[in-house]
């Protein structure tokens, strides 16, 4: 089951050019639509990965996701709840919805039979 | 790197116009994203102002302050890609200042010395002095970690024994034979250094020294004699080999490596004495030698009453039986054929020069005779020239 789950993480990085990290974030901004900014997609990763990024990790990231043309972004009005300065948004592209797209195929392809064998070997 | 002053940040979900502009001026300095600080910093005051409201300062600024932490790695990387799109000159400049750095820091290090920790003087505290000039005291200063440092600033001073002249800086010049206690100081290290005059007149070794390769190190046999005329037994000096290919020196020992001619040198004080060293190649047998081959030589154990022979080459060469320390018990040689050696073979003579003018001559090492048990000999050939 170690070795399956290894190989599985091998291939995401290498076969669609993704992190991990890079992965996760750009999930969170799908899922987020119009709400995307760096608090509230580390939010969303905490939520659901349960681990604590920095909101320097999430920047960089997000940068390089928009460095590959995988999100755009747009800052707004500056907000008084931010001192004065304003969000900067992020949306899915068109290129990285396939990336998302090309990730899951992937994912899915590795993950066939996988379950089937799990259920009949103990882990 | 990232300092934020949460200071005057109001709680209650509005933050106001509070972002303190260090941070922000510290970033761009940096030649970071200005979008990237933009964005971070308006992620942590507005997170900032939330966790106050719902946790109180304290926690807010704890908070604030981890992430701070967290994040400024991310900020140091994003000025530099930042740099890198829109400043090639000042990411080059960050490159070189970073490799300047480095280099700077590696250089100390390598070069930085701890604190004196220990002064060594000599052998074991002991000084000898072979020499009527003056001679410069050997001591080595270490440090805590035992790297040598330089030794820089020991003072030296006569305490005890015979009249020495001693200089501040560890100058000793030895008039005459006699044991003195010099103190060396550095700082807080204090070692008491004996001191053995012992002037000589000359110094000799070897008249020559022969070795099979292969084999053991053997001892120099070393003598001198003092302004008195007697032995010295106390010496202090180098010995040196003008092929350290052909033996390998420890000390006063010789170790034989390969076969060939050298020489070693001796230095005591302001004398010198030289011993040629010729290191034979082992042989099972004479027979067959290729031309390389100039220097051999055949070990053989006689038993009483037995002989051996062994071919000899045609041309000049020398003739001889190694490590004859009992002439009694050494064996005899003699030749056989059209050859002629100076000084004629007979008992007792155990080196000799030949000529041989042809195939067919050949040497015969008998047990002398005057043991009833076997005898170890070494025969050993040196070609002049070769056929």
């Amino acid at each position: 089951l170690r070795e399956s789950y290894l190989f599985y993480i091998v291939v995401i990085m290498t076969a669609s050019n993704l992190g991990s990290l890079e992965l996760a974030v750009l999930l969170a901004v799908a899922r987020l639509g119009d709400d995307a900014y760096g608090l509230a997609v580390r939010r969303e990763l905490a939520d659901r990965t349960e681990r604590d990024h920095s909101v320097g990790a999430i920047y960089t990231t997000l940068q390089r996701l928009e460095d590959k043309g995988l999100l755009a972004s747009f800052a707004t009005a500056p907000l008084p709840v931010r001192g004065g300065r304003s969000r900067r948004h992020f949306r899915l592209t068109g290129a990285g919805a396939r990336a998302l797209r090309e990730a899951e195929r992937h994912a899915a392809s590795l993950w066939a039979g996988i379950r089937t064998a799990l259920s009949t070997k103990p882990a | 790197m990232i300092s934020i002053a949460p200071r005057r940040v109001r709680t209650g979900g509005s933050a106001g116009k509070h972002t303190p502009p260090a941070p922000e001026r510290l970033l761009l300095a940096l030649g970071a994203d200005p979008r990237f600080t933009e964005a971070v910093l308006g992620d942590l005051v507005e997170e900032y102002a939330e966790c106050a409201a719902q946790r109180g300062l304290a926690a807010a600024r704890l908070s604030l302050a981890r992430e701070v932490a967290r994040s400024a790695p991310y900020a140091v990387l994003s000025g530099i890609r930042y740099a890198y799109r829109q400043r090639p000159v000042l990411l080059a400049g960050y490159v070189g200042a970073a490799l300047v750095a480095t280099l700077a820091l590696a250089t100390m290090l390598a070069s930085r010395e701890g604190a004196p920790a220990e002064l060594l003087a000599g052998t074991r505290g002991a000084v000898v002095v072979n020499d009527m000039r003056p001679v410069r005291l050997p001591v080595r200063v270490l440090d805590a970690a035992g790297h040598l440092m330089r030794a820089n600033g020991v003072r030296y001073q006569w305490t005890s024994g015979v009249s020495v002249a001693v200089s501040p800086d560890g100058v000793v010049t030895c008039a005459a034979a006699g044991d003195a206690t010099i103190r060396a100081t550095l700082d807080h290290l204090v070692t008491s250094i004996a001191l053995y005059c012992r002037p000589i007149r000359n110094v000799w070794t070897a008249e020559s020294v022969q070795l099979v390769a292969g084999d053991s190190a053997r001892q120099l046999p070393v003598g001198a004699m003092g302004m008195d005329k007697q032995p010295v037994a106390l010496l202090a000096g180098e010995l040196r080999s003008r092929d350290s290919g052909i033996v390998a020196l420890d000390g006063l020992r010789i170790r034989p490596l390969k076969a060939g001619h050298t020489v070693v040198s001796l230095h005591v004080g302001a004398h010198e004495a030289f011993a040629p060293v010729d290191v034979f190649e082992p042989v099972r047998t004479l027979t067959g030698l290729r031309p390389a081959q100039r220097l051999v030589a055949v070990s053989m154990r006689l038993p009483a009453g037995a002989s051996a022979v062994e071919p000899l080459p045609e041309g000049l060469f020398w003739l001889s039986i190694l490590d004859v320390t009992d002439r009694r018990l050494a064996p005899i040689l003699s030749v056989e054929g059209d050859i002629v050696c100076r000084p004629a073979l007979q008992a007792g003579v155990n080196e000799t020069h030949c000529r041989s003018r042809g195939a067919g001559a050949s040497v015969r090492v008998t047990h002398p005779g005057t043991t009833a048990a076997d005898v170890q000999a070494v025969l050993a050939l040196e070609r002049e020239d070769t056929p």
